[in-house]
């Protein structure tokens, strides 16, 4: 006979056995966990999801599986299980102005979310328990898929590795739980009882009919391992969707002024000259005077233009006032204010280049002090194109030494012409 | 030999039992106190925690509102910049898009977006040493509104395959036209930079 196994073969055993009760326990808690998952759903219909970001946290993290009750009556507070129709937050974080959003934009998608409140409507308010931020969409009663019942933790893990990719932790679970079935057989195969008499160790080859009686639930543990890892008929939320995240810059604000009509202005000239029929060819664009003359062979005149401002249709000239102060007095003479017909420049125009007067005429009086001609209609003329006045004598080329003087932008009291517009 | 047998076996087979009574056991435990926690009717506050958080965007104003400019007449404008970065971990397509309200001014401002690098921005919004502009937008501040309402048809121009981090800075420019039908008229808008990985 065989002697009895030593204390130490026999302890030996004994961890051998629990060895294996270990990988037989963690078998059992996973095939007990797919048993809870797969009977509701199989036997009632009821929805089993795996829940993949943790916008749930800390109540369902990603992995999870949840198992739905189909129901139409959503409540508050119900952690519900929905068709999303917009983009749903997976997480969001408030942080100033900005919020900052991950959303899985896929329309269509299912999303476990807690109710937060009802709307007028008959819509829900749905929220992820860790977002600041309510979903966007309202939820309607008929996207409920179900009331979450059942929260089997991580067992949905492998689903969201194999969506993702994620191989590395799929491998080592994987290893885990196929050394956990490989050690199964020194907790359920006879030949590796402890407590069973020793005949021979290892078992006989020749002692056929035990043989065949082995069980082998390493083997049928191997197949709760593919079993997990195969795609399990749970619908589960994609874990590749879309995330996404915004920031934006709001509440910008603009208005337009009430009226575009600049209203009334009084406007300095930006150029202006006298033209000398004694200088013909020669500027005198920097004098700080502007002569008016009429003489038998020396008149003068003198150009101004001032800055219009643009003015958008429907705004008109109501008035227009030009003003000159003057420098050297003549009496009896007439000034009239006539318009440019062409463009000049201050520091090229001469007797011989001067454009010319055209357009509409207003007359004064020489004055002692300052001179106002009404200008309404200059200006106005004077839009779209704007070629400046010209102050002339009213009687050219006749008489002898009869010549007034006016300041020129370059002097102290420079001209000025006030516009109403309206 | 069989009685002795027997009593082994009795003792395994009570061993595995048992074990996978406890694995019922714990797993029963694990869901039902999971399952109470998770689906009380008590809404746990929300903990601004980013567990799933592969795509993050931020931009630099600070708070600031790149344009608040009020009576406007024909041809004020103003330019902005703003600088958009994405810290993602995926690689991702950058969009720009917007809401344009108020009374129908945006109708009437032009709008040129710019997309470029090394704008001060900050709170000041300032343009300086912006460079390598690429246009992305050129129209009404209504039609940008129009046609860049969401992330769908966002404008992408020159920040698609982003990596983290990549910055780009925004060059707005909003021109008041030349119209009377503006007067009086005022608009809002808002500008949304969203990120989605590829």
């Amino acid at each position: 006979m065989n002697p009895l196994p030593a204390p130490s073969r026999k302890a030996a055993r004994v961890a051998r056995f629990a060895a294996g009760s270990l990988g037989l326990f963690v078998l059992a808690v996973v095939a007990w966990g797919l048993v809870i998952a797969v009977v509701p759903a199989a036997a009632l219909r009821w929805e089993a999801v795996v829940v993949t970001s943790g916008s749930m946290a800390p109540s369902l993290r990603p992995g999870d599986l949840v198992i739905a009750q189909p129901t139409d009556r959503p409540t508050d507070g119900m952690v519900a299980v929905f068709r999303a129709e917009g983009p749903i937050a997976l997480a969001s974080v408030r942080r100033d102005d900005d919020t900052i959003r991950i959303v899985d934009a896929r329309p269509d998608h299912l999303v476990t979310h807690r109710i937060t409140a009802s709307n007028d409507d008959g819509t829900y308010v749905t929220k992820g328990d860790a977002n600041s931020e309510p979903d966007s969409d309202p939820l309607r009663s008929t996207n409920v898929v179900g009331a979450g019942r059942i929260r089997v933790p991580f067992l949905g893990s492998p689903i969201i590795w194999l969506r993702t990719g994620d191989w590395a932790p799929l491998a080592f679970v994987a290893t885990c739980l196929a050394v956990c079935a490989w050690l199964t057989r020194y907790a359920v195969d006879p030949r590796f009882d402890p407590w069973a008499p020793r005949r021979s160790s290892p078992p006989q080859p020749e002692n056929a009919a035990s043989a065949r009686r082995v069980v082998r639930p390493w083997s049928v543990g191997a197949a709760a391992l593919g079993l997990t890892l195969v795609v399990v008929p749970f619908r589960s939320l994609p874990a590749d969707a879309a995330f996404s995240g915004t920031t934006g810059n709001g509440a910008q604000s603009f208005t337009a002024a009430t009226s575009f009509c600049p209203g009334t202005m009084i406007l300095t000239p930006t150029a202006d000259s006298s033209v000398l029929k004694e200088d013909p060819n020669v500027n005198h664009g920097t004098l700080d005077w502007l002569g008016v003359r009429g003489e038998e062979i020396y008149d003068e005149r003198s150009y101004i233009k001032f800055p219009l401002p643009p003015i958008p249709a429907g705004c008109n000239v109501l008035a227009a006032e030009l003003k000159l102060t003057t420098k050297v007095y003549l009496a009896g003479r007439t000034h009239r204010v006539r318009l440019a017909s062409s463009g000049w420049a201050e520091g090229t125009i001469t007797w011989n280049n001067q454009p010319g007067v055209t357009g509409p005429t207003v007359s004064r009086p020489s004055s002692a002090t300052t001179q106002i001609w009404d200008v309404t209609s200059h200006i106005a003329a004077s839009y779209p194109v704007n070629n400046g006045l010209v102050i002339v004598d009213s009687a050219e080329g006749v008489g002898t030494d009869l010549w007034q003087e006016y300041r020129s932008r370059e002097g102290a009291t420079p001209p000025e012409l006030k516009v109403a517009y309206g | 030999m069989d009685a002795t047998t027997n009593t082994g076996t009795g003792r395994r087979r009570l061993g595995y039992v048992v074990t996978a009574l406890a694995a019922l056991v714990v797993v029963g435990l694990l869901t039902i106190e999971g399952s109470r926690a998770a689906f009380s009717a008590s809404t746990a506050n929300g903990s601004n925690t980013f567990s799933a958080g592969s795509v993050t965007i931020a931009d630099d104003d600070a708070g600031s509102v790149m344009f608040n400019l009020a009576n406007m007449v024909p041809g004020t404008t103003a330019t902005k910049c703003i600088n958009v970065t994405y810290t993602g971990s995926a690689p991702a397509n950058v969009r720009m898009y917007g809401t344009v309200g108020g009374t129908g001014l945006g109708t009437y401002l032009d709008t040129v977006i710019d997309v470029g690098t090394g704008a001060t921005g900050g709170s000041g919004l300032s343009c300086a040493n912006f460079t390598g502009g690429v246009n992305a937008f050129s129209n009404t501040l209504a039609n940008f509104g129009t046609t860049h309402s969401n992330y769908g048809n966002g404008n992408g121009t020159n920040f698609a395959g982003a990596t983290n981090p990549t910055t780009r800075s925004y060059r707005v420019q909003v021109t008041l036209q030349d119209n009377t039908l503006a007067q009086g008229k005022n608009a809002s808008a808002t500008f949304t930079w969203e990120a989605q990985n590829v």
